[in-house]
């Protein structure tokens, strides 16, 4: 039981990383190219 | 027991902080300490500082206690709140941390001037520093509740050793201390989280948690055992709690400190890959330490709030019991020092040198800082002595933050316009006490429907209309004083 939920949890925790950076990524190109250095 | 625990808290604790705090002096001996010496560590903490800081700065009693509570009636589910802080160190890593170490700034309201004006700046100092005194009310009450169930001493001498002990946590050495013994801490907390969860399944039968599933399975509730929530539970729970949090903690002068503080924007970027998982996994063991004690018999009856600790004093070997609940202040005592540092921070920086001495030198200020410090503590001990369990007004004391990060966000990308933020501000701040103080909910037909939902469509629906109505300046980042301002660190 500890073991599944704890990598159930650490497996959310990269999936929220990676969704997050995945987002920063995208604002990021979208934004420099409307205004560089922003 | 009761001595061995304060031994260890002692050892774990107060030698630690002295150390360091003897090592920094040494250290700098020769060195005028400026003020951002004490309140930002000289803006030169390292990556695993700020991953360390920023990890245990939210990590405090609602993540113990709260979540043995919370394990009891939401089962499994209840790792959300965990998850909710993971996303609360997404935002504040890859946007506003980096802002705020870009941006050269030592407090949040000093970028409100200069995204609007004195007055919003002034507005916004006296709100944060008061909604972060209150949640240092509630962290000096959860630092007396926890040695409190520890030891049977009573809830006022508790919070008295345990403001005591947070005091001299930040008074000395100011953020780099704090920041090193947050990395202390971490480390101790994990080797102790470990050995407890390690030691609890092997006094089990079978000497696994099987037998705690099978409590679950067999009686139907093997709901109980699964990560993710219905849709009343989305709705109810986890959204209100994860919309509460990321639009108030994200721009919370309590962590964006610890950002203003890291050597570069590139380190605050770095510390989320560190930070969320400190934080993130700390629930699993809570949560399963909450599940096992509502499993046994001889620990449930005693109920959520006492069955999880008291089955920790029960079943670990007492080296072992001293060890985690001496690690468990530590994590709280962590968020104690830095709810402290940020209000006496913002006092120091806006209120004393903005307003009531302009010309105060930096040593005045770190003075003032200083005193601040001790003196919140102080009267957060006070009330939390004296005052019922004031948990639930978690959400009313964020509330009012909320509207602080529309304005950042607003004020950076879209429009600077001081009339738009006052209006915004004073619209969102209303309806947190209209909502709060009256039947408003009742008339409305949603009496559950927590604040949160109401003060973030005010902010959105009146911050909109009123900066398309307004005039004012475009957002600061395309803005000539941005593209000119040295402030602008290379990073």
């Amino acid at each position: 039981m500890f073991i599944q939920l704890f990598l159930k949890t650490a497996a959310m925790i990269a999936g929220i990383i990676l969704a997050a950076k995945i987002i920063e990524v995208s604002i990021r190109a979208f934004w420099s190219r409307r205004k560089p250095g922003a | 027991m009761r001595l061995e625990l304060l031994i260890a808290v002692i050892a774990l604790q107060l030698l630690p902080i002295l150390g360091i705090a003897f090592w920094i002096r040494a250290t700098s001996k020769g060195h005028t300490e400026i003020q951002s010496d004490f309140s930002l560590a000289g803006r030169g903490l390292s990556m695993p500082v700020v991953a360390a800081t920023l990890a245990l700065t939210i990590l405090g009693t609602p993540h113990i206690i709260g979540v043995f509570e919370m394990s009891w009636g939401l089962g499994a589910t209840a790792i959300w709140f965990g998850l909710a802080h993971v996303i609360i160190l997404c935002v504040l890593c890859l946007s506003t941390g980096q802002w705020a170490r870009r941006l050269n700034l030592t407090t949040v309201p000093e970028l409100l001037e200069r995204l609007y004006s004195r007055n919003v700046r002034i507005a916004t100092s006296c709100v944060m520093a008061g909604s972060i005194f209150g949640v240092l009310t509630l962290e000096a009450q959860g630092l007396g509740v926890i040695l409190s169930s520890m030891t049977g001493w009573e809830l006022k001498l508790c919070a008295v050793i345990g403001g005591g002990v947070g005091v001299a946590y930040i008074f000395f050495s100011g953020m780099k201390g704090a920041g090193w013994m947050n990395l202390v801490n971490a480390a101790v907390m994990y080797i102790a989280l470990v050995l407890a969860t390690y030691f609890l399944a092997k006094s089990l039968p079978g000497g696994n948690f099987d037998t705690v599933r099978a409590f679950y399975s067999d009686a139907g509730n093997s709901d109980m055992l699964k990560i993710f929530p219905s849709f009343e539970g989305v709705v109810n729970f986890a959204l209100a709690l994860a919309l509460i949090l990321v639009f108030s903690m994200p721009i919370n002068q309590v962590l964006l400190q610890t950002a203003m503080s890291a050597k570069t924007q590139k380190t605050v970027k770095n510390a989320l890959w560190v930070a969320a998982p400190i934080n993130g996994i700390f629930c699993v063991f809570t949560l399963v330490m909450g599940l096992t004690a509502k499993a046994l018999p001889e620990f449930s009856q005693l109920g959520p709030k006492l069955a999880a600790p008291a089955m920790l004093v029960e079943t670990l070997p007492t080296w072992l019991t001293v060890f985690l609940l001496a690690s468990f202040t530590g994590v709280v005592l962590s968020s104690f020092a830095m709810v402290t540092l940020a209000p006496a921070t913002i006092f120091g920086h806006d209120i004393y040198k903005r307003v009531i001495n302009p010309a105060a030198s930096p040593a005045q200020v770190t003075r003032v800082t200083r005193m601040m410090i001790v003196g919140l503590s102080l009267v957060a001990v006070g009330v939390a002595s004296f005052l019922p369990p004031i948990i639930a007004s978690i959400g009313w004391l964020l509330g009012w933050m909320m509207p602080i990060f529309w304005l950042i966000v607003v004020g950076l990308f879209w429009k600077q316009s001081a009339r738009a933020a006052a209006v915004t501000l004073a619209a969102s701040w209303a309806i947190n006490l209209i909502w709060t103080f009256t039947n408003l909910p009742i008339w409305l037909g949603v009496p559950d429907m927590p604040n949160t939902y109401a003060i973030l469509a005010v902010t959105i629906v009146v911050g909109t209309a009123a900066n398309l109505v307004l005039p004012g300046k475009s957002g600061y980042f395309y803005s000539v004083n941005y593209q000119s301002d040295a402030i602008v660190s290379e990073v």
